[in-house]
């Protein structure tokens, strides 16, 4: 059977870890970017600690939610995903954005 | 008061109307199409006014069950409540879509007649169905009904001859957008919008046929509802979003079309086969637990993405920008979108859980929360940036005349609906706790659920939280028709005239 | 002006990107679609034929699937008539045009879709509201011909409006229920007891 549903009694975790998973998620991209834009070793601590408790988080969410097998992967996916999504996203932000600095008028210039 | 004094009253009224009217139609500060999105955006603010009338009637028969009853019963009033948000949200959209249509290809709208022409045949249409939801509102079990009066499947329960007039609606709307930009020029936002059209009026057409087979029913009526609301809707509002920011903040225009593509290739990736956890329970093959599951947990993403860019925006730009009002319903997108969305979704989506969540509360906690930080929002946001400029791009920055007016409306909107999510996510949990897992889904046990003193506990603070809700909505609508008016200073300058370029 | 800008950055690498990725998952839900219509057309192994209304049927718990299924068991014509796969196709038929057109599902959920201010009618034919089977095809009839009179408000004052239902259209509405229950719904609701199956 591919699913085992959640005990009646951890209804609550399991609700409750889900949105830590996301809550967390969103603490630690935010301080981590902005931990990059001020370049402050607290606000990375800061992240850090957010990303642990998401770890925390997963691992409660996939033990309530009875995980095995191919639903295992699910949740290391998310773990490591979360993890390296915002950093990316991050170094994309500074790329795209790269020549903002010396950017000047162009008569004309549309882009397509 | 007497019949006369009504009279009088309704005359002065109708005046009123018309003289705004004809100032609408003399404005010299709108563009032939920014009228047309102008007419568009006044329907959709009295629909939304009807969404939050019928939402308060609606709610109130959770608390007074024979209130109305057998008069206007609670299958009309959700009905209308449903239908009244879906159609002025695309009212927004296709409004602000006219709005920046000629600014962004450079050249008139091609077929503006038939543009104010499809308007009128639309809202008339409108009209008739929602005549028809609430005088006729059911028939006998044949086809006529369908064709004439409702097709009762939820969100597109309007008649099959009003399908058919909202698919010529939108094939116009599709020709003036395309043929537009090819009389002009095209851009990435321009392209991205026409290819986005084509899939919303196709999937509609997926919601277009009956069958017998309720299993495929529903298979085609998620492709609607869910293609439309987590994926084609989105881009949609991602385009609005782009032009908006450039217009807002003075974002280039390449850095912000990069961004439209990432944000359509990570909405489309996750969105389209996250329409797999709607295949949960409907019938469908065990598979959907999978792919469903998956790509439900990948649905954040965007999310994360915009927090990362906007924090980055905030940084490097401060959020410098020329209307306060607009911008504060940005933001409120952003967080009502991340939680609605987000946390509200992920919380009930996975099959362990969905199990004991489907169909309860918990789906209509999500639902109110996820419409509108997804979309409510940003129309609301857009109609700000058009208000200002129809007022002579005045000043709407700090210290604004009647400022307490918008920032009153937008504390008692974003309070009222995040109150009643809160309050419908307990009754949700209640029942899932008692009737689907205690008592096993039985009516009986469904009835146990209803009566229990948290669920009507929680349906009385969602109705305190509904009237909330509905007078921040009149505030709004209030604000918008005065808000601008007796300003001389011009509007504040951002950035460098970057849309242009 | 892109030149600064790494490629992995660029505009036109995410545009293609985004075509791919769109296309890419739009094509995936096309050929899954194919295999969900075959596997779901009614008289496969998860939704029945409409003939099924011709027998009993029942919700129990499968412990080599660990989770209810819908057991169908021998003759039990709905009515007292058995029904050519063509007549039960056409009765179910009418009955699931007279459920949309009384718009049930905007106080109902039908498979869990639809509005929650009246209990979910997946399994409605097998709820141990009405009783005993030998009395449940009257009891319903009755109900949907004059739910006021009829009401089962089980307390909550909650009563269902007279929808105009017809003789015809309350049985074609029973009958498309009844085929509605027997649908393999992976499992949902879950820890249901079926009526005749209380021991």
């Amino acid at each position: 059977m591919l699913v085992e549903p959640v005990a009646l009694s951890d209804f609550f975790l399991s609700f409750f870890s889900a949105a830590m998973i996301i809550l967390t998620a969103v603490v630690y991209t935010a301080l981590y970017t902005w931990a990059k834009i001020k370049t402050h070793t607290g606000f990375y601590l800061g992240a850090w600690l957010a990303y642990a408790t998401l770890l925390i988080c997963v691992g409660i969410f996939s033990v309530v939610n009875h995980f095995t097998g191919y639903w295992l992967l699910l949740s290391l996916t998310m773990a490591v995903g979360y993890a390296f999504m915002p950093q990316f996203i991050w170094r994309l932000c500074v790329a795209t954005h790269a020549d903002e600095s010396e950017h000047s008028h162009q008569s004309g210039g549309h882009h397509d | 008061m007497t019949l006369q004094a009504y009279q009088e009253k309704a005359a002065v009224c109708v005046a009123g109307c018309k003289q705004r009217y004809a100032a609408l139609q003399a404005n010299p500060y709108l563009s032939g199409g920014q009228k047309l999105a102008v007419h568009y955006f006044t329907v959709a603010m009295v629909l939304f006014m009807a969404q939050l009338l019928f939402g308060l009637l609606a709610g109130l028969q959770f608390i007074f069950p024979s209130f109305l009853y057998e008069i206007l019963d609670f299958n009309v009033n959700r009905m209308v409540h449903i239908n009244a948000m879906v159609v002025w949200m695309l009212y927004g959209f296709i409004g602000s879509v006219y709005w920046f249509l000629e600014e962004e290809s450079g050249v008139p709208i091609v077929g503006l007649k038939w543009g104010q022409l499809a308007f009128w045949v639309l809202t008339g249409a409108v009209s008739i169905v929602v005549l028809v939801y609430l005088l006729i509102q059911i028939g006998s079990g044949d086809d006529t009904s369908l064709w004439l009066i409702n097709e009762g499947r939820e969100y597109i329960e309007a008649p099959r001859w009003a399908d058919i007039g909202i698919v010529v609606v939108i094939l116009i709307f599709f020709y003036n957008v395309a043929a537009t930009f090819s009389a002009g020029k095209w851009s990435g936002i321009a392209g991205v919008l026409t290819l986005d059209l084509v899939a919303l009026a196709g999937l509609y057409t997926a919601g277009m046929f009956y069958v017998t087979n309720i299993s495929i029913d529903q298979y085609w009526w998620w492709w609607v509802i869910h293609l439309w609301v987590e994926a084609t809707w989105e881009v949609l509002v991602g385009c609005i979003m782009a032009w908006s920011l450039m217009k807002l903040l003075g974002v280039r225009r390449q850095v912000v079309q990069t961004w439209l593509y990432i944000e359509v290739a990570l909405m489309f990736g996750s969105g389209i086969l996250g329409l797999g956890h709607h295949y949960f329970w409907i019938g469908t093959p065990e598979y959907w637990f999978t792919i469903g599951g998956f790509f439900s947990a990948l649905e954040p993403i965007p999310l994360v993405a915009m927090v990362v860019h906007s924090i980055y925006d905030s940084g490097v730009h401060r959020f410098k920008n020329s209307n306060h009002p607009a911008l504060a319903w940005v933001i409120a997108h952003a967080f009502g979108n991340f939680l609605g969305a987000g946390v509200w979704g992920f919380m009930h989506t996975l099959p362990q859980i969905n199990l004991y969540t489907h169909g309860t509360q918990w789906s209509a906690s999500h639902g109110h929360l996820a419409f509108f930080g997804a979309y409510a929002t940003i129309n609301i946001a857009f109609f700000y940036l058009a208000v200002q400029q129809a007022r002579g791009n005045v000043w709407m920055g700090s210290e604004l005349i009647n400022g307490w007016r918008w920032k009153t409306a937008a504390i008692l909107l974003n309070l009222g609906v995040l109150g009643m999510t809160v309050a419908l996510l307990i009754a949700g949990y209640e029942q899932s706790f008692i009737e689907r897992a205690v008592e096993g889904s039985t009516w009986a046990g469904y009835f146990a659920a209803q009566n229990h003193p948290w669920f009507m506990q929680a349906m009385i603070w969602r109705m305190v939280f509904g009237l909330m809700t509905a007078v921040g909505g009149g505030l709004l609508f209030w604000d918008l028709l005065e808000i601008g008016k007796g300003e001389d200073r011009p509007a504040a300058v951002i950035g460098d005239a970057a849309t242009a370029e | 002006m892109t030149e600064q800008v790494p490629r992995w950055a660029s505009e036109t690498f995410w545009k293609k990107t985004a075509i791919w990725v769109t296309g890419g998952s739009f094509v995936l839900l096309v050929i899954l679609t194919f295999d969900s219509m075959s596997q779901i057309t009614a008289g496969g192994s998860r939704v029945q034929a409409y003939s099924v209304i011709n027998k009993d049927v029942s919700y129990r718990f499968d412990k080599a699937k660990q989770r209810y299924q819908p057991v169908i068991g021998g003759d039990a014509p709905l009515f007292g008539k058995l029904l050519s796969e063509e007549e039960a196709e056409k009765l179910v038929d009418h009955g699931k045009k007279t459920v949309q057109a009384k718009n049930c599902m905007n106080c109902h959920t039908i498979l869990g879709n639809g509005a929650y201010y009246a209990p979910d009618l997946t399994k409605a034919w097998l709820d141990q509201g009405w009783g005993a089977k030998a009395s449940r095809e009257e009891l319903m009839i009755n109900f949907l011909l004059d739910p006021e009179k009829n009401a089962r408000t089980f307390g909550s004052n909650r009563k269902m409006p007279n929808l105009d239902i017809t003789k015809p259209e309350a049985e074609a509405i029973v009958a498309f229920l009844k085929w509605m229950s027997t649908i393999d719904t992976n499992g949902f609701p879950h820890n249901f007891t079926a009526i005749g199956e209380e021991d």
